[in-house]
């Protein structure tokens, strides 16, 4: 873990927006997406990124091995755990939950759309012609 | 009712603050919903071909009626069903602009039959983005034509029964059969990577009606949580498990319109001329190859009189700046 | 057609010549009898000013169509016969409330059902009073020759455009079919228009625009409304046309429109010949009905008796009291399935209504109208 990574180097979610559906939570592929227990501005229970106490549930990650251990609730851990594969941003219908920083030349994330000026969604399609689907 | 106010993000800065086609706004839609992941994939491909000015979507009546709110284009909002007549009219006014249909399963598959079936056929140079739930959501869950067998709703309490209430509809699989249809292709937004497809098929029908190829449709397999009284989780392994198994997702067609495949095999000839009823006609059946080696089509409204020549990048072609159709290198 | 040359045409194909010169760039119709030579002349004609054409799948369809069309700013149409109306119903509900302009030809035939390819008047309900459902109204032009269809066609435009609503051209199988002469005095460039503040053609430099008749919220809805009512008394203010014909020392006075009113119109004479004093009263438009002028006459001319001709069992005969306010009383001869009246059957009808007069020591009048 190096000290200037970005404090953003993970998901947001914006909170007034979510809707509480659980698909970022599923599709996370480390898990590290809760569903809150308190309500938002609209009566759903938002999604959050875990936080150290949350991970340290997990047997497989005991709380010790995770370098940034912060009781603050929003102060989230897991920039060590998180690879921006997007796969949270892309599956949500509300775009509520978004990754933010720069994503240019951090290993293992998926590019930006190029030429894009929308923030609507953003898919690297280059180069995956015959990229596998699920559900079939 | 005025579109709700933008997004109220926490504190991290963000990246990329559009003006795109994408309005921000936060949607009424249900968790789960696929509408809003459908909706940012039409705006993404919209901000990539750079089109979102000159584009005109036709909200069909459904669940996604107000997608006038959450898209930043000009719309009209027009009867149930008719969004592909009306969009006909949009394209064949104003062929410069990009014209969309955005309808549901109802919309389309029932009371808009016909109209999606003729707009196929004439091979109208338009896209249409139908979002296939297998149910009717906003009016609270009643059968619709793309109800499963077996499926439960509010007008088929203990599952549809194909005795009485029919076999579902493949709507890509039925334009398939019309020469009219381009490219028909159904996706799914159960996974990313299925939404990556997807976006590419979205992409791939604007971009074949910006190169002038005519009719095509994008099938998206969709989940309603509510109607389907599933966890919005649930509803997508249900799409994978059980819907794509009915209704196959891929590719179901993508092809060269049929006028312009013939065209191009015929060698070009000179115009011939035909009288009827003491009128002239000009009546040019082959492509040409014009001097920019661009090919030309003849574009026919309807039946074989009359019609304007337009080259596969849109921009007109008038038959008289040439003296004959040999006149070409 | 050339301009300013007399040709002698067909009712059909001089509307749908009057169309193309008055700007007209979108058709779109469906054919039924007796409308279809509307279709069949712009399938032709209009590829030649290029415009579009499309022969849709159905009338539901073609009012669709010209939704999309005129939402974009140009002059679009459709034509269709009674039961082809009905269809488009819905659509013109939508074109009402989202307040797009465009020209609805109704070439009317007998009813109900699919009822005969016969002429008739018998959808004058259903085109004043709204043609759909909603607090509505279409301007409704009623030619009663050639001449005065095409003339119509070119002020449905204008109007339809200065008030941005539709407009429907009320005529009926024997305007369509028959031939008169017809002049042209003078032609549009569409590209002259200017495009609608209102209109869909791309959010070019400019926010986005929304043609639609959704209002979810009853406040705004109720506004809406009332924005339309407003208009529509505008309407009724300033658009109401009609003719008199032989209203001096007239004691019976015959309403009728379109066909019938040319029927009408001779057995007017016929009387005439018979000293028997009648007028006649032609409404050219029957949305806005010419009510106040209609009462007026009956006021200051001293009609005792007001005789309605239509080609239905009765329809603008109601409209016909309104107006009259039980002043005199309201007779009505009319016939359905599609026959047209002869004179002499409407001579008949005045007779009778002559007969119940109270005699009087006028002299009796010399015929020629007015």
């Amino acid at each position: 873990m190096t000290a200037d990574r970005p404090r953003s180097y993970a998901p947001v979610v914006d909170e007034d927006r979510c809707k509480g559906c659980g698909l970022c939570v599923e599709f996370c592929p480390f898990g590290h997406l809760r569903i809150d227990e308190h309500l938002n501005v609209s009566g759903y229970h938002p999604a959050h990124p875990e936080t150290a106490a949350e991970a340290a549930v997990d047997a497989q990650r005991p709380a010790e091995t995770a370098p940034d251990v912060d009781e603050e609730r929003f102060e989230y851990n897991f920039s060590f755990w998180c690879v921006r594969c997007r796969y949270c941003e892309l599956m949500c219908p509300d775009a509520a939950i978004r990754l933010d920083g720069d994503v240019t030349g951090v290993e293992g994330a998926a590019g930006r759309l190029d030429g894009s000026e929308s923030s609507a969604l953003n898919i690297d399609v280059s180069g995956r012609e015959d990229e596998g689907r699920r559900g079939d | 009712m005025t579109a709700p106010a933008g997004p109220s993000l926490q504190t991290a800065p963000v990246v990329v603050q559009h003006p795109g086609s994408w309005a921000c706004a936060t949607t009424h839609y249900c968790p789960g919903c696929g509408h809003g992941l459908i909706h940012r994939l039409v705006a993404n491909a919209l901000d990539e071909l750079g089109v979102r000015e000159r584009t005109v979507g036709v909200a069909g009546v459904g669940c996604a009626i107000l997608i006038y709110n959450y898209l930043d284009v000009d719309f009209q909002e027009v009867p149930h069903g008719r969004a592909p007549a009306a969009a006909t009219g949009v394209k064949r006014a104003r062929p410069d602009l990009v014209v969309f249909t955005y309808q549901g399963d109802g919309d389309l598959a029932a009371i808009g039959t016909a109209e999606i079936v003729h707009a196929a056929a004439r091979s109208e140079n338009i896209t249409v983005i139908y979002v296939n739930n297998c149910v009717y959501g906003m009016t609270g869950g009643q059968m619709a034509p793309t109800t499963l067998v077996g499926q439960r709703s509010e007008t088929s309490p203990e599952g549809r029964d194909p005795t009485t209430q029919g076999h579902p509809i493949r709507v890509a699989e039925m334009l398939a059969t019309l020469d009219g249809a381009v490219y028909l292709e159904r996706v799914s937004v159960t996974h990313p990577e299925n939404i990556k497809v997807a976006y590419r098929a979205v992409r791939k029908a604007f971009t074949y009606q910006l190169e002038g190829k005519g009719f095509s449709l994008v099938e998206f397999l969709s989940p309603c949580p509510t109607n389907w009284g599933m966890k919005p989780v649930d509803a997508m392994r249900w799409i994978d498990e059980t819907v794509s198994a009915y209704y196959p997702l891929g590719v179901i067609k993508d092809r060269e319109p049929v006028h312009l495949a013939h065209l191009v095999q015929q060698p070009p000839t000179a115009f011939r001329e035909d009288y009827m009823h003491g009128f002239r006609y000009e009546t040019v059946t082959q492509a040409t190859e014009d001097e920019l080696g661009r090919r030309t089509r003849r574009v026919h409204p309807f039946g074989r009189r009359g019609g304007r020549w337009v080259s596969v990048d849109g921009e007109e072609y008038r038959p008289s700046d040439h003296d004959d159709a040999e006149d070409e290198d | 057609m050339p301009l300013g040359e007399r040709v002698l045409m067909k009712g059909n194909e001089a509307l749908a010549e009057a169309a193309l010169k008055a700007g007209c760039r979108a058709y779109f119709g469906y054919p039924i009898t007796p409308a279809s030579e509307i279709t069949s002349y712009m399938a032709r004609w209009m590829q030649v000013e290029g415009g579009t054409f499309v022969q849709p799948e159905s009338e539901v369809a073609a009012i669709n169509m010209v939704f999309g069309a005129a939402g974009t700013g140009m002059r679009a149409m459709t034509a269709s016969s009674s039961p082809g109306i009905s269809l488009m119903s819905e659509g013109v509900s939508f074109l009402a409330a989202a307040e797009v302009p465009c020209l609805i030809v109704n070439i009317m035939r007998v009813g109900p059902g699919l009822g005969g390819i016969q002429p008739s008047q018998s959808d004058y309900f259903q085109a004043t009073r709204g043609l759909g459902h909603g607090d509505f109204r279409v301007i409704v032009l009623v030619p009663a020759n050639l001449q005065e269809m095409v003339d119509l066609t070119f002020d449905a435009f204008s109007l339809a455009e200065a008030y941005r609503i539709p407009v429907l051209l009320l005529a009926d199988g024997v305007l369509g079919q028959m031939m008169e002469p017809v002049t042209f005095t003078r032609a549009i460039d569409p590209a002259s228009l200017q495009e609608p503040e209102w209109a869909t053609t791309g959010a070019s430099g400019r926010p986005k625009r929304v043609v639609k008749s959704l209002y979810l919220d009853p406040a705004e809805l109720e506004e809406h409304n009332r924005s339309l009512q407003e208009k529509y008394r505008r309407i009724e203010q300033a658009e109401v046309r009609w003719k008199t014909y032989a209203l001096e020392g007239a004691r019976i006075l015959l309403v009728a429109y379109g066909t019938s009113a040319r029927v009408a119109y001779h057995a007017m004479e016929l009387a005439e010949e018979r000293d028997i004093p009648v007028g006649l009263f032609r409404p050219i438009t029957v949305y806005p009905y010419p009510y106040d002028a209609l009462r007026e006459v009956v006021q200051q001319r001293g009609i005792e008796h007001i005789l309605v001709v239509e080609l239905s069992a009765g329809q603008m005969v109601e409209d016909v009291r309104l107006a009259v306010e039980g002043r005199c009383p309201v007779s009505f001869f009319g016939r359905s399935g599609g026959t047209i009246p002869a004179p002499l059957e409407v001579l008949e009808a005045i007779r009778n209504v002559a007969e119940e007069l109270p005699a009087t020591g006028a002299a009796p009048r010399k015929g020629g109208a007015s």
